[in-house]
């Protein structure tokens, strides 16, 4: 197990690297001048731009100017917003907690009402109920999180009244008035989470219903149910860490449209507001945690995946 | 006979309201939840500049000046100016005013202010203090600028950020923190700034006009989407929003308990031309383009009707546009005679820089399919905003650009960007001698009254030139709970919450 995990750490490194200075380059295809975003255009002159650029270190070689932000990084700093001058480092500590609350709130929601609509397609296959169960997992692929999200605020917030329609309140510090603002967000994220999850695990329940144990088990008598939740299910979860850890990594990109909809002050919507207003530092910090938690939901989804099952930690 | 019972019956409720005297007097209390697109960008006012931090900045600084509802100057901090000649202006400044820390505001500050305003390592603004020569103290409370040369621009230039006085104490202490903490003279202190969600302002205790302000503070929350902000005020999360999306604007007017504002503002939509690139260096060719362009059915279908067809650079109600003048009429013949007259019989091509939003793509269409009727194509090029930006006005690359002039406080200004051939916004340099002279002679003089007569000639000569393509006003769409009392909207478009005040406070 060791080995494994070390194997696993070290190739962390080449990864990260590889993905902030592609971010890095990205970063710097972005149309648009910084320095002009920073000066305003109309007080624009050579000057000027010559002034920031040399500041900021935009004149330098891309190579060096990537050096240069890598090596503050290792150091823990990202440099400061552009526009409001905040150190990167705190608005980031400030945003993840809201980001990836609701990431994990989202794959929790779906891992709860997934787990009993897969059982239920999977056991009622070509009937009624398992066709609803089914229906409800096709649903929430093709819907889009945008429109459900109006949707859940059009008729919960604005015609029933039970929950605010948008905005954050922190469920450490006003824990009643965090969890009323978490639910729209949450389901609206969660939403496709329950698909996925419904979806895999599913597919996976049908497959090990078809092997000959389970065909063994069902002949010595055992009931149905018993088949399912004692046979079947156990075997059929080992897909389902790997499921859910891709599922929080895909939530995290989404919810640059979901805390749009509810205006929640999270990373997602930092990465927008940071493309919008060419603040490449904070967009660089932004994608650097992003793909951090990637990285490391990936990282623990595989460690978990080898302690279940021996196989993968050989291979 | 219904009829005259339904009038009756409003008149008695009516004359019954006006007698209310809850609903006269303003009340004091509560806490003003507003939700804005855009964050603060910095609440340092000289060092910022982008135009969506007004709302943050007026109610922690107070300005020198401040403007009416048709932007023309008020005593401010300044309590009254005067030019004894075109090169000198006098302000008298207001006594027992205190910067939120305690220091005492007086002529000291000013000329700290100013001189900060001025220095181009710290300002964004110096272009519009360009002709002030010196600052000198006369005594505690009076200030004398010396000029390079006469400029009324001067003054409503004040109104803005330029106007806003910061505390010299708080900035000598904070240096680079002043932009995130704060300290004016104005009516809210910044108590709390959540980047990315919110901004607090508490009620200054010591603020120097009695019983002012009404409300104990106001709570900004940041809300980009134009839908998410409909919702929050739908569902009574806050009590005002502006930049209302215009397809939900007929929806919201009618809703109860909400009340909404619509007027025009000194924004208005345009095309953009390059006309050093020819054929639109050719007078005929631009008054083609406008006589083939049928503004009222952009205003109908893109716009929903919310506001009016653009005449001049300026709403019809500012004090410096010209009411003589009439829209230019929508007459595809005479456009294709024009054509003719400028040796185009068949017509031309430029292409035109737009956002890549539906809005924006909408209108382009509707601009493409008018013009396109009298043979002139236009190759639309949507792109991204600062490509765009920097692709038609600096690179020069483009022939025409439909975007919107944001306005500015003083009509110089506008009119000097757009249509002098030192304009930022005039990017082939484009140079119409009558014109120039007019924008310098009306800079010159400082009687409201003798430079509205000037302006008025610029709008006439502009519309004859054809140097302008104006489209349609750019409305401003405000929204609040029936519970907001007191607020005036502005043709900046920018909300300022002075006179603001709550029936009920929660």
């Amino acid at each position: 197990m060791g080995a494994f995990l070390r194997r696993r750490l070290l190739a962390v490194i080449p990864l990260v690297l590889l993905t902030t200075s592609l971010v890095f380059s990205l970063v710097l295809l972005l149309p648009g001048d910084p320095a002009v975003a920073l000066v305003g255009l109309e007080n624009v002159t050579e000057e000027k731009l010559a002034a920031i650029r040399e500041r900021m270190g935009l004149n330098r070689p891309l190579y060096v100017q990537y050096g240069l932000w890598l090596a503050r990084a290792a150091r823990g700093d990202l440099g400061t917003s552009l526009r409001t001058g905040q150190p990167v480092i705190e608005a980031l500590r400030d945003r993840l907690p809201v980001t990836l609350g609701l990431a994990v709130a989202a794959t929790a929601f779906g891992l709860l009402l997934g787990f009993p609509l897969a059982v239920v397609a999977a056991a009622k296959r070509g009937g009624f109920v398992g066709g609803c169960a089914s229906g409800i997992a096709a649903f929430g692929v093709a819907v889009p999180n945008f429109w459900l999200g109006s949707m859940l605020v059009l008729v919960l917030a604005l015609h029933l009244r039970w929950l605010p329609a948008t905005g954050y309140a922190s469920p450490l510090e006003t824990p009643w008035d965090g969890l009323r603002h978490a639910i729209l967000p949450t389901l609206t994220l969660g939403a496709s989470a329950v698909a996925e999850i419904t979806r895999q695990l599913r597919s996976a329940l049908q497959d090990t219903l078809n092997t000959d144990y389970v065909r063994t088990a069902r002949a010595k008598g055992i009931a149905e149910r018993g088949v399912i939740w004692k046979h079947a299910l156990r075997n059929a979860l080992v897909p389902m860490i790997t499921v859910s850890g891709l599922t929080i990594s895909r939530l995290v990109g989404a919810t640059v449209v979901v805390e749009s909809i509810f205006a929640l002050p999270g990373l997602g919507r930092l990465n927008l507001e940071s493309v919008l207003t060419r603040d490449f530092p904070m967009l660089q910090g932004a994608v650097l945690v992003m793909v951090l938690i990637v990285i490391a939901v990936n990282l623990v989804s595989d460690v978990v995946y080898g302690w279940v099952d021996p196989r993968i930690r050989l291979s | 006979m219904k009829r005259i019972g339904v009038v009756t019956i409003c008149a008695l409720l009516a004359a019954w309201l006006s007698a209310d005297p809850a609903l006269a007097q303003p009340r004091a209390g509560g806490v003003l939840r507003v939700a804005l697109r855009a964050e603060v960008s910095t609440f340092d006012p000289h060092k910022g500049a982008s135009g969506t931090d007004h709302m943050y900045l007026y109610p922690v600084f107070d300005t020198l000046v401040r403007f009416d509802d048709k932007l023309q100057p008020r005593p401010g901090l300044a309590e009254s100016w005067e030019t004894p000649d075109p090169k000198t202006l006098i302000l008298r400044l207001r006594k027992n005013v205190k910067f939120h820390d305690g220091t005492p505001f007086n002529a000291e500050a000013v000329r700290f202010n100013l001189l900060r305003a001025q220095d181009k390592t710290v300002s964004s603004m110096v272009s519009e203090l360009i002709n002030i020569e010196a600052v000198e103290v006369v005594d505690a409370f009076t200030i004398r600028l010396r000029l390079k040369r006469p400029d009324a621009s001067l003054v409503l230039a004040f109104t803005d950020r330029a106007g806003m006085m910061v505390s010299p104490t708080a900035v000598q202490k904070l240096g680079d923190q002043f932009g995130r903490t704060p300290v004016g003279a104005g009516e809210y202190r910044l108590t709390k700034w959540t980047p990315g969600d919110s901004v607090r302002l508490d009620r200054f205790q010591e603020y120097w006009e009695p019983g002012r302000p009404y409300l104990d503070g106001i709570l900004i929350r940041i809300m980009p989407d134009g839908d998410t902000r409909v919702n929050a005020l739908r569902s009574g999360q806050v009590d005002f929003i502006m930049e209302i999306p215009t397809q939900d604007f007929a929806s919201l007017k009618g809703e109860k308990g909400i009340k909404t504002s619509e007027g025009p503002s000194l924004a208005y939509w345009r095309i953009y031309l390059n006309m050093s690139k020819p054929p639109l260096d050719k007078k005929a060719a631009r008054e083609a383009i406008n006589l083939a362009i049928d503004r009222g059915a952009l205003v109908r279908t893109v716009m929903f009707g919310l506001t009016d067809v653009a005449v001049t650079p300026f709403p019809s109600v500012y004090w410096a546009s010209n009411p003589a003048l009439k829209p230019w009429p929508y007459n595809p013949a005479r456009a294709k005679a024009k054509l003719v007259e400028a040796g185009l019989p068949n017509g031309f091509t430029f292409d035109m820089v737009l956002e890549p939003t539906p809005e924006h793509v909408r209108r382009a269409e509707a601009i493409q399919a008018q013009l396109g009727a009298v043979g002139i194509k236009v190759d639309l090029k949507p792109m991204e905003l600062a490509k765009g930006v920097q692709g038609y006005f600096r690179a020069k690359e483009f022939m025409a650009a439909n975007y919107r002039w944001t306005g500015r406080p003083d009509p110089d200004q506008s009119l000097r960007g757009m249509f002098h051939s030192t304009g930022f916004y005039n990017p082939g340099k484009y140079q119409v001698a009558r014109l120039e002279e007019l924008m310098d002679q009306a800079k010159s003089v400082y009687k409201l009254e003798e430079r509205r007569a000037l302006y008025q000639k610029i709008d006439e000569i502009i519309q004859q030139e054809a140097v302008d393509v104006p489209l349609y006003v750019a409305p401003v769409l405000e929204g609040m709970s029936t519970n907001v009392e007191g607020y005036q909207s502005n043709l900046l478009g920018k909300p300022a919450f002075r006179g603001v005040w709550l029936r009920l406070s929660r």
